[in-house]
């Protein structure tokens, strides 16, 4: 292995990182505000219900209920001017044992609506940050 | 040489080209039929299958499981590789599967044709062929719901077809075995939103050139214990772009062996399907100087 090569590599690898890293909004603006949002809540709740593989666990919910509860979450989670006074998500999925595999379904399905509501691949990643931790909370309640 | 050993270098070739092209017909195919249900873990969580079979990137296996299978599920990946460098050309096919996203079992062969350096050395066959049978397990953690990194413990189980070349160069062993350890951790917010993966692996190995060459030397015949890295960062939801640095031990006098690297680009149009470009610095291999080239991988999985 010549030392140039590695050079140029280091040197690639750093252009695409710094080229990255260049932004302005918050986070909240970015999501598309109440509205965005509400239109990816919405959206992830209606495919939950049709997917057969995790419909059960919406069956007695009450979706316009789910749908502000989540909305909130996401603007108070994004800095957005809201509160969330929501229970505790182990208390809310308590009872429910969802499974790592329910989990990943679901959320593959909120990363679909953030696409339908025209959400940024960074965005979406930057929200996905702010949810994963809550995974322990949810799963196997 | 006798003429028993005067094989004709066209057919060997276009017989690993041939095979290659099966397995590639064979993963688009079975990618296309959707009579089995897929896994449920995220897009681009289970990797690519790297050149001894397991689950990583281009060169190095990383702490995830191949395919989809999240806990109470099964998942998997076959794979047709090809690689091309300056003097060498490395043709792998293998099928790996993993149990409940905990244990992956993996069976791979590699060949690679050595036309450049058969005749002139009088070399007494212009293939090296070995087999890689693997085994490893996730210990704890999530690539991406954990704090800690995921880490998992694998071993390669390798197995030359014919040792003839590989003892000609001073190789003590036709057969190894690899022991690693891997840790893999994917930063959803990254950099600005793009997320980074990054992945530590630390091998135990005797193997010349993956193993290709032999076990063991006449320079050396104890473990090498060697690092090996990725980077990475999702580009795209379905774009990974990394680059990956291998160290290789040094065991054979008749020629050095360098440590290599890739620079590579993983595309998942969906979960039964993924392409993998890439460009290698493989050093000096056998004698040859400065081996680079490109690097082009398909796979199946579910």
């Amino acid at each position: 292995m010549k030392l140039e090569n590695l050079n140029s590599f280091t040197y690639l690898i750093v252009l695409s990182f710094v080229s990255l890293s260049i932004n302005a909004d918050t986070l909240y603006t970015e999501l598309g505000g109440s509205e965005g949002i509400n239109k990816l809540v919405t959206k992830a709740v209606e495919v939950s219900h049709a997917d057969q593989r995790i419909a059960f666990l919406f069956e007695d919910s009450d979706d316009e209920e789910l749908i502000i509860q989540i909305s909130d979450q996401i603007c108070f989670l994004s800095d957005g001017p809201c509160e969330y006074d929501g229970q505790d998500m182990d208390e809310v999925h308590s009872g429910m044992e969802i499974t790592e595999a329910e989990f990943d379904i679901f959320v593959a399905i909120v990363i679909d609506a953030m696409e339908y509501a025209d959400i940024s691949h960074s965005s979406r990643n930057k929200l996905l940050a702010l949810l994963a931790p809550m995974r322990e909370e949810i799963i196997n309640q | 040489m006798t003429k028993a050993h005067a094989i004709p270098n066209i057919p060997k070739q276009a017989h690993r080209m041939l095979t290659m092209l099966i397995a590639c017909w064979l993963i688009i195919a079975s990618s296309s039929i959707n009579a089995y249900e897929v896994g449920s873990r995220l897009l681009a969580t289970g990797g690519v299958t790297q050149i001894e079979g397991s689950a990583g990137s281009g060169i190095v296996p990383w702490a995830v499981l191949p395919g989809y299978g999240q806990k109470d599920e099964w998942g998997g990946e076959a794979f047709a590789t090809y690689v091309n460098t300056d003097d060498y050309d490395l043709s792998m096919v293998g099928v790996s599967v993993a149990i409940n996203n905990r244990v992956e079992l993996s069976l791979a062969t590699q060949i690679l044709g050595i036309d450049s350096i058969a005749q002139p050395l009088g070399l007494p066959d212009n293939e090296l062929k070995q087999t890689v049978a693997g085994v490893k397990v996730k210990l704890f953690g999530d690539l991406i719901y954990t704090t800690l990194p995921q880490v998992s413990l694998g071993i390669q189980y390798k197995k030359n077809t014919d040792f003839d070349v590989p003892a000609l160069t001073g190789a003590k062993d036709d057969h190894g075995v690899d022991f690693y350890l891997a840790a893999t951790k994917l930063w959803l917010s990254g950099i600005n939103g793009y997320p980074i993966l990054l992945n530590t692996t630390v091998r135990s190995t005797k193997a010349n050139q993956l193993g290709l060459l032999g076990f063991g030397g006449d320079l050396d015949d104890s473990r090498s214990i060697l690092f090996e890295g990725s980077v990475g960062v999702l580009l795209r939801r379905d774009l990974l772009l990394g680059f990956d640095y291998r160290q290789k031990p040094d065991n054979l006098s008749f020629a050095k062996e360098d440590d290599w690297m890739d620079l590579f680009i993983a595309w998942f149009p969906n979960k039964h399907l993924s392409i993998t470009g890439a460009w290698t610095e493989l050093g000096d291999i056998a004698g040859k100087k400065n081996q680079s080239g490109f690097y082009i991988s398909l796979e199946g999985s579910f």
